[in-house]
């Protein structure tokens, strides 16, 4: 008796299924490869083959199915996985014959085969056969032990007629344990970063209250997700490997290298310091980083802009260390017409790649060509440290062309993609994909349709599907079939894509090249990029979405001229200036990666365009390969089935009503609820909608997670966090102040359950129509309801609110460049906005002492509340008119078609701002008296004259609105 | 082959008259002396056989009987088919309750549900505030269906859910059962997945 190999068996199975026999076999001939031969007797073609039986807990029925284990290599009897598991239903049947060919139908009698059996000492050989509506699998096994074998041909005899007498019942859910366990191993490889990343609730089914969705299809997505990140965290061994990459994109126009590339190569210590230009925080006005009101997210609003984090984080690094890793892409490496037809010569390639290590100048050494790979003008680098070399492994390429026809390789794209592996660890680590993508978009301004479409096509041909080269790594062994199935691009960790991609910037040639012009250094960039074409495909989610790409701050990389036709910048006058060498990344959130610089060198001129690098940090987490896997298996068995039971699911939460008291405009406040699984079975819960057509809260509140899970004992902590952005506000504002509502907590096959969420909003004067605010009869939060107002003939001028922050301004400011000195307080600010909702006395600067603060807060609270206004104070049907303006004259006369709300706080403003920019500068101050009034008009004209977001205006050039304010204010 | 159905039941009516009792008792056959009030929604299934060996399953609906959540009752009864409109007969105020519940269901619910009325708690009849006559007198003039409970004996609880069934249009053909696709997973008891494709009247079907 084998007593391992049972209990190795019985230990797989759950507490429903029997262990009936199971014996050894061999593999004579698999159905799907044949490859394996019956002479080898090494522990590949080794099978166990056993038979097991399920008994349903309410029904007295019995199923049973042949599951068929493969043993791993090297490994003993215990190591064994599922390689099949077939029903003994209908559609099973076996044979038995001797291995001398003659065939013996157990079917037949089962008396007379017995005797048969026993009496050989031969090998016999065992075909089961399962036939499927389309194909009919078979497996020939050779068994050795005839006793076992007999007792398993009786039990499968047995569990078919207790099949074919329960037919009507028969069910075989249970075996999806099984089936899956083969897919378990995906369990360890990277799953589509699209999908990885994307809230999960938003993957579930369609639910709302009284009306679940798919509830057993959304407890195994979410199961599937939770195991993922579980087995991480299990086999996580507490340390992490730093992995720098360096990556590059550089269109050298058919030009062969004939510069040093050194700047583009070696680490960047300043992103300003090698590109040229001044610090770009200093030349960003304070005002323009305030939030954005219209994609204001909590986290700006918390604190700093993200703009200003990440310059920070450029110029945190003073040491910079080697890349451990360069990945370079070069797009028009050869523009000859042979080309485009058949690339056969790597003498350019061979070239570039010489003239990168000669770039790294001394460091060279210490570098070798990982991997490269070319299509027509693509050209891909991997280039490691020597030292590293053996981290790198199961290294593949893919190609797509995009051009003509798309399949020439004039456009398209080249790929690598590479498994890292961190060195000198006691365990094996799980590996961390790396995907690299060069690639070369559709050309000309007007084409962004056709670049956003070969995104998307390139996205879905760039497929890996085999290994270039021998797989010497260690990992050779294990990386049997599955590895080798085709991949797609995002089955990766990190994937990076460094394109040519084409996209222009959304703007007139004239006003784009000013706008570069105008401020020194790039300080216009942030507005350049509003029109940049790849911004507003990733937020419209047309190409690239949610890819991350850091802030730009050096100048556009196209196109430069190399002769006469140049402008003052050196851009080629014929065609407009944009940012079309890129590069961007999206990685798994258990793969942190930080990016250390993004620039451009302006020094390297062979080229119509300038080189772009990036340099990458990786923290990559050390996870034990192996317990990972036993981790995702054992989690596997211990969630599987809860759809299946017969025991409901049970959650305590804790509190069930959220008292939120007054709630604000713009001030965050966070509650948790505790959620406990008190009963017997894993519980997903989420929280779902009271109605379809509603989202599960209102704008004003967040709930995270909206998805989880818990086993039986666990808990864990909601967060409802309640902010009242301007797009609430201008609905709350209008609404009795009295906000209540009901969460609804639904658990998966089980109890909805409501959480109350109250509180007391308070009115705010900000996020209103101009019209309304004139019409208040007393400060805001005074009011009694919100539909009090003053009759029409007794309505203010101009909102009180907006003239208040005014007159401060005019009392108090002497030296303009007050407004834009110093931080931005924010608790200032909140102090500043509700005195004027309460209508109480703005804090007074006391005499001789610094009121910089204050001033900034206040300057900043107009324009905010400017902004927060429902529509822009200058309406957007009107915007193309004024830009038409081409006298002062003519702009006076304008203002008579402004509302007359409108016209009150336009001619209170401007006279403010003409105001300041008369006042006598300091003599310290470089700023004349004419840049102080442009310098105003760019801050004011682009909230006064705000972008119309619903889509019905175009927005017009930043430019023109500027133009059109230093009427009044210059 | 047995004909089987499918349908949707909500339980309404005033808090802390035994909605979640009644449903325990018919459920499970327990009772619990102290139960926490409802806040949400408890879902839980029951099959009851009919003489004719037709088989009913219910897909229970128990809601939440606390004013403040009564703005989300009728995400609950839409789509259902039957309602059970639970009272105590110790309370008055609670078949006053009741009946604005019977109100806003023949107003807004499906027109061809089908109501119950069920006083509950007989086993405090001692106590009794509502009488058999008042009640079954409203019941008739609604064309409800009418009975006393007493979740905690037992009493009248599976006799008032029969009534229901039998009362139901049982007249669709009978389900596909036994044609169910081996190995495709659809569990059996307490479990559905196609739930959401509960339309009024449906029969059952599990394939």
């Amino acid at each position: 008796m084998n007593g391992i190999m049972e209990a190795a068996i019985q230990s797989l199975l759950r507490s429903s299924e029997n262990l009936k026999a199971a014996l050894e076999v061999e593999v004579t001939q698999l159905q799907e490869r044949g490859d394996l031969s019956s002479s080898s007797t090494d522990d590949r073609s080794r099978r166990i083959l056993a038979v097991v039986s399920h008994r349903r807990d309410y029904v007295g029925d019995e199923e049973g199915s042949v599951l068929i284990f493969k043993r791993t290599p090297g490994r003993s009897i215990e190591d064994l996985s599922v390689e099949v598991a077939y029903p003994i239903s209908g559609s099973f049947s076996f044979s038995v014959a001797q291995a001398r060919r003659k065939t013996l139908d157990l079917r037949a009698s089962g008396g007379e085969t017995a005797a048969t059996l026993g009496q050989s000492r031969s090998e016999l050989t065992l075909t089961i056969k399962y036939e499927l509506a389309t194909e009919i699998r078979s497996h020939t096994l050779i068994a050795r032990d005839t006793r076992k074998l007999q007792s398993f041909t009786a039990e499968c005899r047995r569990l078919k007629d207790m099949f074919t007498r329960h037919e009507f019942d028969a069910d075989f859910s249970w075996l999806s344990l099984y089936t899956q366990e083969s897919s378990l191993k995906s369990f360890s490889s990277p799953i589509d970063l699209r999908m990885v990343n994307l809230p999960l609730h938003t993957r579930l089914s369609p639910a709302s209250a009284g009306l679940p969705g798919d509830d057993a299809d959304d407890i195994s997505i979410v199961r599937e997700n939770w195991i993922y990140n579980k087995a991480i965290e299990e086999a996580f061994t507490g340390s992490s490997a730093r992995l720098l990459i360096r990556t590059g994109t550089f269109n050298v126009n058919g030009k062969m290298p004939s510069q040093d590339l050194s700047p583009w190569l070696r680490p960047t210590k300043r992103n300003s310091e090698i590109s040229g230009w001044i610090s770009p925080l200093k030349a960003i006005p304070p005002l323009d980083i305030l939030p954005n009101p219209v994609d204001e997210q909590m986290t700006t609003s918390l604190g700093a802009s993200s703009a200003t984090l990440a310059h920070a984080s450029l110029n945190n690094d003073a040491k910079v260390s080697d890349p451990d890793l360069l990945v370079l892409g070069f797009q028009e490496l050869d523009l000859s017409t042979e080309a485009l037809l058949y690339a056969t010569s790597t003498v350019k390639e061979d070239a570039w790649v010489e003239a990168i290590l000669a770039g790294l100048g001394e460091r060279g050494i210490l570098y070798e060509k990982l991997a490269s790979k070319q299509l027509v003008g693509m050209l891909i680098v991997a280039i490691a440290k020597k030292s590293r070399l053996s981290c790198f492994s199961d290294i593949r390429f893919s190609t797509a062309g995009a051009g003509i026809m798309g399949i020439m390789g004039n456009k398209g794209a080249t790929a690598i993609r590479m498994s890292y592996t961190p060195l000198g660890q006691e365990i094996s680590p799980s590996p961390t994909v790396l995907t690299f993508v060069n690639a070369h978009l559709a050309a000309f301004d007007e084409m962004v349709e056709r670049r956003n479409f070969d995104f998307h096509d390139l996205s879905r041909r760039l497929v890996f599907d085999q290994t270039d080269e021998p797989d010497s790594n260690s990992y050779a062994n294990t990386a049997s079939e599955t590895s080798r199935r085709p991949v797609g691009l995002f089955e990766s960790d990190v994937l990076f894509w460094m394109v040519y991609l084409n996209y222009r910037i959304d703007l007139a040639d004239g006003d784009v090249r000013e706008l570069l012009t105008s401020f020194p250094g790039p300080g216009n960039v942030p507005l350049l990029l509003k029109y940049d074409q790849l911004k507003m495909a990733i937020a419209s989610g047309k190409a690239f979405a949610e890819f991350s790409e850091h802030a730009i701050t050096h100048m556009p990389s196209y196109r430069y001229a190399s002769n006469t036709s140049e402008d003052s910048l050196g851009y080629d006058r014929k065609r407009k200036p944009a940012w079309t060498d890129r590069i961007l990344h999206m990685s798994a959130r258990s793969v942190p990666v930080t990016q250390r610089s993004y620039c451009s060198h302006p020094q390297i001129t062979l080229s119509d365009h300038r080189p772009v690098s990036a340099d990458f940090d990786l923290n990559v987490s050390i996870v034990d390969k192996q317990k990972r896997e036993i981790a995702a298996s054992k989690l596997y068995r211990e969630l599987w089935g809860v759809e299946h039971s017969s025991k409901t699911p049970k959650i305590k939460l804790q509190p069930v009503k959220l008292d939120f008291g007054k709630i604000y405009y713009r001030r965050l406040i966070r509650q948790t609820l505790s959620i406990q699984n008190n009963g017997q079975i894993p519980c997903v819960y989420r929280f779902v909608t009271a109605n379809a057509e509603q989202p599960i809260c209102p704008q004003w509140l967040k709930i995270d997670p909206v998805v989880g899970l818990l086993r039986p004992g666990e808990s864990s902590t909601i967060t409802v966090t309640v902010f009242v952005d301007n797009s609430s506000a201008s609905r709350l504002n209008l609404l009795p102040p009295r906000l209540d509502f009901t969460l609804i907590l639904h658990t998966a096959l089980g109890k909805d359950h409501f959480i109350s969420v109250t509180g007391e909003y308070q009115y705010t004067c900000f996020a209103n129509k101009l019209a309304r605010l004139t019409r208040l009869p007393c400060p805001v939060r005074s009011m009694k309801s919100p539909n009090d107002q003053v009759p029409a003939q007794q309505l203010v001028n101009a909102p009180r609110e907006i003239m208040r922050l005014i007159n401060w301004l005019m009392t108090y400011v002497t030296d303009p460049s007050d407004l834009f000195n110093g931080l931005i307080e924010e608790s200032i600010c909140i102090n500043i906005r509700e005195c004027l909702d309460t209508g109480d006395q703005f804090p007074s600067p006391q005499s001789g002492e610094e009121h910089g603060p204050l001033t900034t807060a206040i300057v900043s609270t107009l324009v905010q509340l400017l902004d927060s206004l429902v529509d822009p104070v200058v309406p957007s049907y009107l915007h193309a008119r004024c830009l038409q303006m081409t006298s002062r004259d003519e702009a006076f006369e304008l203002l008579d078609e402004f509302p007359p709300e409108s016209v009150n706080v336009w001619i209170s403003l401007t006279a403010f701002l003409h105001y300041m920019s008369l006042q006598k500068l300091p003599s310290q101050s470089s700023t004349n008296q004419a840049e102080m009034a442009e310098k105003l008009a760019t801050i004011f004209a682009s909230v006064l004259l705000r972008d119309d977001l619903t889509g019905l205006y175009t927005p017009v050039s930043p430019i023109g609105k500027q133009k059109f304010l230093l009427h009044f204010v210059g | 082959m047995s004909k089987q159905f499918q349908f949707k039941l909500v339980l309404l009516g005033e808090s802390a008259v035994g909605k979640s009792s009644l449903v325990l008792r018919f459920v499970k056959d327990q009772f619990d002396d102290y139960r926490e009030s409802t806040i949400g929604a408890a879902f839980l299934t029951q099959t009851i056989t009919l003489e004719d060996q037709t088989t009913v399953k219910f897909e229970i609906w128990d809601t939440a009987g606390q004013e403040r959540y009564k703005s989300l009752a009728p995400m609950y009864y839409r789509n259902a088919n039957c309602a059970v409109v639970v009272y105590d007969i110790t309370q008055a105020a609670s078949l006053e309750k009741a009946k604005t519940w019977i109100r806003e269901l023949q107003r807004q619910a499906d027109p061809s549900i089908v109501i119950a009325l069920c006083g509950n708690k007989l086993d405090l009849s001692a106590r009794r505030q509502v009488t058999e006559e008042e009640a079954s007198k409203y019941a008739d003039e609604e064309g409800l269906l009418w009975s006393e409970t007493s979740a905690k004996t037992g009493e009248g609880v599976n006799a008032i859910f029969n009534a229901i069934a039998k009362k139901l249009p049982l007249t669709a053909p009978p389900s596909a059962r036994g044609a169910r696709v081996a190995a495709s997973g659809a569990p059996r008891q307490s479990v559905d997945l196609n739930r959401q494709s509960t339309a009024h009247g449906s029969e059952a079907c599990n394939c």
